[in-house]
């Protein structure tokens, strides 16, 4: 009996015991957190806005309706942007703003700073849907930081877009000449259409101010760098400054026959003097963003009132990749595409996390690159997109261009003195003051001060 | 009884209840103690989880405080022309700042401002201004500017955010961890940057900030202070309870408990006395049973009738065991006499026939006289006992009767047993004779019965010295013991006894019933005395009814 009873007894007591700490399961423990998750911040970008707000009224969906709702934006001051104000932000470690639209250059000095957020291992996004040279280049190697091998994409880019040649298809049809590979073939084709075709004035134009973005494909299509991939300025070593120097004699050598003299580049100092050139029919050849197509459509609409020899038709116009010197295996692009990245530091819980990752599903989707080609021109940046878009200008571009297997796309170095200087430099070599050779040396030697 | 009693108190229901009440409050106490132990784990994690947050709090408060500094300096365009030999004016407002920030806010323990470069030597222009509060540290004369020579983590710390813009948290928290020259303080590094319209913003060096954390140390220690007290205010508290609660508890189980339990115990202690209870008690315990108070308890109840039927039942039941122990115990006087009788009527005939043929002379003549007197005497004793009136009570003298019991009780009594009679002369009593005689035949039967072979069994009766009777009936034989001779006078205490003869326990009743009473006890040479007292007779002597 008293065996019986004490096991009894000490079964009734460990059920109380469990049920006692049962009791800490249901509730009697320590509270959770249940404060509300707050809405996440983003900079704030006009196009964007308007693309979200036709979606809304398109799609009816509450992702787009309720988007001011979800998601912050921070409107920067206009006087405040050539300050870069969010470099003070995220190397204070701030978690404002949690997303950020970010220029290609600055993905790169961003992510190899360690401020933003791996979007691919951490499952916010997944490479593979984009295109492949797009998403090298909002990639960065973050070895330093999480000591992960190889590339991590930082930053989703909506849209393609890069420096390439535009090109009069008509006229090549014409002479059934092909788009040029090197800058070699480009002045053949030159000198063998320019004195047939007397309203042809200029066979190729370039950028007379902010020079250098036409400069850069034309510099790396030489086999030249400004910066390695680490950041790191590799200007003055031999093989960069040889190419930089033959690029620059490249292009001095094509002045006054091919492109314009140094006396007639001021005329084409004012905004979109370069593709009104174009569509008027003065040259044959045009380097310029690879949303200009959309631009010269918009001027071919126009209709009546336009000086004759004027483009009347896309099926005028072809676009290819600038140029490389012959022999070099690869044709580049300077990368004018923008990307949202996460705020490493503003990455302090999951929540966080999600909402960067819905942010992007909608700024960056489908359905809003698809609208933006169809309503902007702009080329989608994932394969899905591509895949449905109708506007033919845009598979066009990214047919001949971006989708070519030699087409790389490169960001042009963040350092903005960097540019500066080079931009400087390349002025006075352009317009003769100074020889590429002395150019390079002045550029390099008030670089390498610090 | 002694021991029943005790058995009683440990077992009854009442204590039982008592008991079990007690362990189930104490087992409940117990419970709600073990909620002690659980309770200091949650204050512990509440603890844990304070102190994170609040180091947390602290920490994301001394990065607010360094951003805004870090953020002011950006708009220090010349800091980018300061040198280490310069003595601009630059170089004066930069340190007039430093010394605003320190002295005006309390929070800022200090600040310096590294440059990114260093010279051949490793060293970097440092502008820096400590509060120095620390007893043990000497104050700062005021802001400085000196070259500075940054060793261990701190200058890995440094390194990296100048080759790479970017801070090194798992650094900057050793740095933290390890000791400091410029006293206790929580340190953040942060890379400095100054605006440009046409650069952007240009990295000029490092900021290393002293955030005050004294304030955090005085919370933790407060805190930590308050869960003590708050530990300790809880266990007083739950010891207090518990022990009113327990108080209250107990008082209230002891109310109901007795409540609840006190018809049965009453009903116990009722049933109880019947076990020392006289025969002349019985109708008062009938009686008290009668008036035990069942409160509605169906089991106390049922308990009581049972016991109300068996106690009606019983004075019934006795009167015929009385009335056939008697025929029973004459039934044993004839059937022990049967030889004598027998062997009387041979010689009575024998007699008869030497008489008829005339053989007998006188003595014959006298013999066959004395036979028919002894036979004629028996079967007048055996009338008398059989056919007396019990019932009436009357002046008597006993004698008679007790030499009839005598007389009958020693008939065919073996030859080796001795009798002896004394009588003496007896005062008259008031009682039934017939009832007395019956008394002493059973006495003197049960002595018969005992007496062993060559045995002695002896009647005496004398006025005992209150002025009534005493009637003695002893018997030789073996060692008793009192309680054994008791036993004979109650042979309802032992079940087992009842199988003998009930003669004794009846001659007490009536000798009881005429007031009088009987005791037996043992013979110092073995054997036992039977001795039965009558009171001397009085006007106001009443009969009792007989009941056992």
């Amino acid at each position: 009996m008293s065996h019986l009873s004490l096991a009894t007894t000490v079964l009734r007591l460990t059920r109380v015991v469990w049920a006692v700490l049962l009791l800490q399961l249901l509730g009697c423990g320590p509270s959770s957190d249940t404060s509300p998750p707050r809405a996440i911040t983003y900079t704030f970008d006009a196009p964007s806005r308007e693309l979200i707000r036709l979606l809304a009224q398109k799609e009816k969906s509450s992702e787009y309706q309720n988007f001011d709702r979800n998601f912050k934006g921070i409107l920067v001051p206009e006087s405040l942007l050539p300050y870069e104000p969010f470099v003070l932000g995220l190397s204070t470690e701030s978690k404002i703003p949690t997303v950020l639209l970010l220029d290609a250059p600055w993905v790169q000095r961003y992510g190899v700073a360690g401020w933003l957020y791996e979007l691919q291992r951490t499952e916010v996004f997944d490479r593979s849907e984009l295109v492949p040279s797009v998403a090298e280049a909002f990639s960065v190697s973050l070895t330093h930081i999480t000591g992960q091998k190889g590339k991590q994409l930082v930053a989703v880019p909506t849209y393609i877009k890069g420096n390439i040649l535009f090109y009069r298809q008509d006229i090549l049809k014409r002479y059934n000449l092909t788009p040029p590979r090197t800058w070699e073939e480009l002045r053949a084709i030159c000198r063998k259409v320019l004195p047939q075709e007397k309203s042809l004035k200029y066979g190729l134009l370039i950028h007379s101010t902010n020079t250098l973005n036409d400069f850069y494909p034309i510099f790396w299509g030489f086999g030249g760098q400004v910066t390695s991939e680490d950041g790191h300025f590799v200007l003055p070593e031999k093989p960069n400054a040889e190419a930089f120097v033959a690029a620059l004699k490249m292009l001095i050598a094509m002045q006054g026959s091919i492109i314009p003299g140094p006396g007639a580049l001021k005329q084409f100092d004012p905004g979109g003097s370069l593709r009104q050139a174009f569509f008027q029919g003065q040259t044959l050849f045009m380097i310029n963003w690879s949303t200009r197509m959309k631009d010269l459509g918009d001027l071919m609409a126009k209709g009546p009132g336009q000086p004759p020899g004027r483009l009347t038709s896309f099926s005028q116009v072809g676009v290819a990749p600038i140029p490389a010197q012959a022999g070099h295996g690869r044709r580049y692009s300077n990368i004018g595409s923008f990307g949202w990245a996460v705020n490493r530091f503003s990455v302090t819980d999951p929540v966080v996390i999600e909402h960067a990752k819905q942010f992007i599903k909608v700024v960056a989707g489908e359905q809003f690159q698809l609208l933006a080609a169809e309503t902007m021109g702009q080329v989608p940046s994932l394969v899905q997109a591509l895949k449905k878009v109708t506007n033919k200008e845009v598979l066009q571009v990214y047919r001949d261009t971006f989708a070519q297997k030699d087409m790389v796309m490169r960001p042009r170095p963040h350092s903005r003195r960097i540019n500066n200087v080079l931009e400087k430099v390349l002025d006075e070599a352009l317009y003769g003051r100074q020889t590429p050779e002395a150019a390079l040396a002045g550029a390099i030697a008030e670089l390498s001060k610090d | 009884m002694k021991n029943t009693s005790e058995t009683f108190i440990r077992y009854s229901l009442r204590n039982r209840l008592f008991v079990l009440a007690g362990a189930t409050f104490f087992l409940c106490a117990l419970v709600i103690l073990m909620f002690f132990p659980l309770l200091n784990i949650t204050l512990e994690g509440l603890q844990s989880r304070t102190i994170n947050s609040m180091q947390a709090a602290a920490e994301v408060e001394a990065t607010t405080i360094s951003r805004l500094l870090v953020l002011e300096f950006s708009s220090l365009k010349g800091l980018l022309e300061v040198t280490p030999d310069s003595n601009t004016e630059m170089d004066q407002r930069i340190k007039d700042l430093l010394w605003e920030k320190v002295t005006f806010n309390e929070i800022i323990e200090g600040v310096e401002l590294i440059q990114g470069q260093k010279d051949a030597r490793g060293r970097r222009l440092t502008y820096l201004f400590y509060r120095r509060e620390a007893p043990e540290l000497k104050p700062m004369a005021g802001p400085q500017k000196i070259m500075k020579s940054f060793q261990g983590l701190e200058q890995d710390l440094i390194n990296s955010i100048t080759t790479q813009q970017r801070v090194d948290n798992t650094i900057q928290e050793s740095v933290n961890r390890g000791p400091k020259e410029e006293g206790e303080m929580l340190l953040r590094y942060m890379p400095v940057y100054v605006l440009q319209a046409e650069e952007g913003a240009v990295f000029w060096g490092v900021a290393k900030i002293g955030i005050d954390t004294n304030r955090m140390r005085q919370l933790l220690l407060m805190q930590s202070q308050e869960q003590t007290t708050i530990r300790r205010n809880i266990w007083v508290e739950i010891i207090l309870s518990l022990l009113i609660s327990g108080v209250l508890a107990m008082s209230l189980i002891y109310f109901w408990v007795r409540h609840i339990t006190e018809p049965l115990r009453t009903l116990s202690m009722v049933t109880a006395a019947l076990q020392g209870a006289k025969p002349e008690d019985f109708d008062l315990w009938l009686e008290n049973l009668k008036r035990v108070d069942a409160q509605g308890q169906a089991e106390v109840v049922v308990i009581q009738e049972v016991l109300e039927r068996l106690g009606t039942a019983v004075p019934k039941l006795g009167q015929r065991l009385i009335d056939g122990e008697g025929q029973a115990c004459l039934g044993k006087v004839i059937a022990r006499g049967l030889p004598v009788f027998q062997a009387w009527q041979a010689q009575l005939l024998a007699l008869e026939q030497k008489l008829g043929g005339g053989e007998a002379g006188g003595s014959a003549h006298q013999t066959l006289t004395l036979v028919r007197t002894r036979i004629e005497m028996v079967f007048d004793d055996l009338s008398h006992l059989w056919s007396d009136p019990k019932d009436r009570w009357d002046r008597i003298d006993v004698t008679p009767g007790l030499q009839r019991a005598w007389r009958l009780a020693t008939i065919g009594l073996p030859a080796e047993v001795r009798p002896h009679q004394e009588f003496a002369p007896l005062p008259p009593v008031w009682g039934s004779e017939a009832k007395l005689t019956q008394a002493g035949l059973y006495l003197l039967v049960f002595a018969v019965d005992l007496a062993p072979p060559a045995g002695e069994i002896g009647l005496e009766a004398a006025p005992s010295p209150a002025g009534g009777v005493r009637l003695t009936v002893w018997v030789s034989g073996n060692r008793r013991t009192a309680s054994e001779c008791q036993g004979w006078l109650n042979p309802f205490g032992d079940p087992d006894r009842i199988r003998g003869s009930l003669g004794p326990a009846l001659a007490a009743a009536i000798a009881t019933q005429h007031g009088g009473s009987l005791t037996v006890a043992p013979r110092e040479s073995g054997g036992a005395v039977f001795s039965l007292e009558l009171p001397p007779l009085s006007a106001s002597q009443e009969p009792y009814e007989p009941i056992i």
